[in-house]
């Protein structure tokens, strides 16, 4: 069955298949596409302040989608030093949604890190087709440690602060949201698995580009 | 009779040029050139600006504005200009506006197109004119620019280009040449006073 997040992620790697990059990867739906041995569940949440509405978002596309407005790519892991959305690394490039919890794969071997990511302002198809993006940059990363034994992590919520013109003018992080995350997480892939609060040490410098 | 030969001869003529270039994906682009219109109502505005296009890989024929406020279901408005330079849209809404892009063809001979963004204003204060935030009618001043080559090209590798702030021409240099598409409408009292009120600053 094919559902919302596949189109989504279908009409991303189309667009971006056009510009030559390759594909990200999507926040996993079931656990048994984890490697237990080498790899923990990573649950956090993107939020841009204020929300995105749809209307933002100009998108003209032959296949469209409703969703593209709430899509963000994440870059993690890799420090590129300056932020792209040329996708040139598929593992560490993530299609998540905003304002809706992600599962990420990651190493248990090392801290997870967070550079930010982009999300589309205009995407147009067909004859004249253009693109807009724009880039939330965490400058150095935010890096999560956790126990080795852990099987899944939380990271918390990352709010971007944005002006109407999409410039970020501040970026907040909170872990308030814990109990409720543990339980959604929990319900989602029917299991007894814990969170387990990731360790933040937190970027202090942020910036943006289009 | 001779006329009419010409004229069928003509039509045929611009027939095949049509087929042609549509078959070739040759890029046709009207540039819009027009004179401004009247204001459609008390709460409208009126945007110009300047793009030096010497030194640019392309020369300057279109571009957009983005309506950001208020939300409408098409924020990309192509903006008009007069082939100097100059570039304005009368009519907008009261509200907040950046440049999307500037562009245009690379030369006449190519089939290929130019898009040009400015850098992030949040990031570089110089181009903090093209974010707009118009909070009442009148007209707004986006700024002037030029775009350069900022790294020569060589045998294997192509030339980049930059783009910065310019205060050649002025603003009220470009208004003079704002003035030229403005001159038979009601826009006019708002360019002169805004050229009277510089010409006094001086």
């Amino acid at each position: 069955m094919i559902n919302q997040r596949d189109v989504l992620v279908a009409i991303i790697s189309a667009t971006l298949l056009l510009s030559g990059c390759l594909t990200p990867r999507s926040s996993i739906e079931d656990l048994s596409a984890m490697n237990k041995e080498t790899e923990v569940v990573i649950v956090g949440r993107i939020e841009i302040v204020p929300k995105i509405q749809k209307e933002d978002v100009s998108v003209k596309m032959a296949l469209g989608t409703d969703e593209l407005y709430r899509t963000f790519i994440l870059r993690i892991n890799e420090d590129i030093g300056e932020m792209t959305d040329y996708i040139n690394d598929r593992d560490n490039m993530v299609v998540v949604k905003t304002e809706e919890d992600f599962y990420v794969t990651s190493s248990r071997n090392e801290p997870f890190s967070l550079y930010g990511g982009w999300f589309y302002t205009k995407v147009h198809g067909g004859s004249g087709a253009s693109r807009s993006t724009t880039l939330y940059h965490i400058i150095n990363g935010m890096k999560a440690e956790f126990p080795k034994n852990a099987g899944a992590v939380y990271l918390g919520t990352i709010r971007f602060k944005r002006d109407e013109f999409f410039n970020l003018k501040a970026i907040d992080f909170a872990q308030d949201d814990y109990a409720a995350a543990q339980k959604r997480f929990q319900k989602k892939f029917k299991t007894n698995m814990p969170l387990v609060k990731a360790k933040i040490s937190q970027a202090k410098v942020a910036s943006s580009k289009k | 009779m001779l006329n009419s030969i010409t004229f069928t001869r003509f039509l045929k003529i611009l027939i095949v040029v049509t087929l042609a270039l549509s078959t070739s994906s040759c890029l046709i682009f009207w540039t819009k050139t027009g004179d401004a219109k009247d204001p459609v109502n008390n709460n409208s505005i009126l945007v110009y600006g300047y793009l030096d296009d010497s030194a640019a890989p392309f020369s300057f024929r279109w571009g957009q504005l983005h309506q950001v406020l208020p939300r409408t279901d098409e924020p990309f408005l192509d903006i008009k200009l007069n082939k100097k330079g100059l570039f304005y849209l009368e009519n907008l809404p009261v509200g907040s506006y950046s440049i999307e892009s500037l562009g245009g063809p690379e030369g006449f001979f190519s089939n290929s197109s130019w898009t040009w963004r400015f850098p992030n204003p949040s990031q570089h204060p110089e181009f903090k004119l093209t974010e707009l935030r118009a909070g009442k009618p009148g007209i707004y001043f986006m700024g002037a620019y030029r775009i350069y080559e900022s790294k020569h090209g060589g045998f294997f590798s192509s030339a980049e280009y930059s783009s910065a702030s310019v205060d050649h021409p002025s603003e009220l240099e470009i208004l003079q040449q704002l003035r030229e598409k403005t001159r038979d409408s009601k826009w006019d009292h708002l360019v002169v006073a805004r050229i009277n009120e510089l010409i006094k600053r001086k």
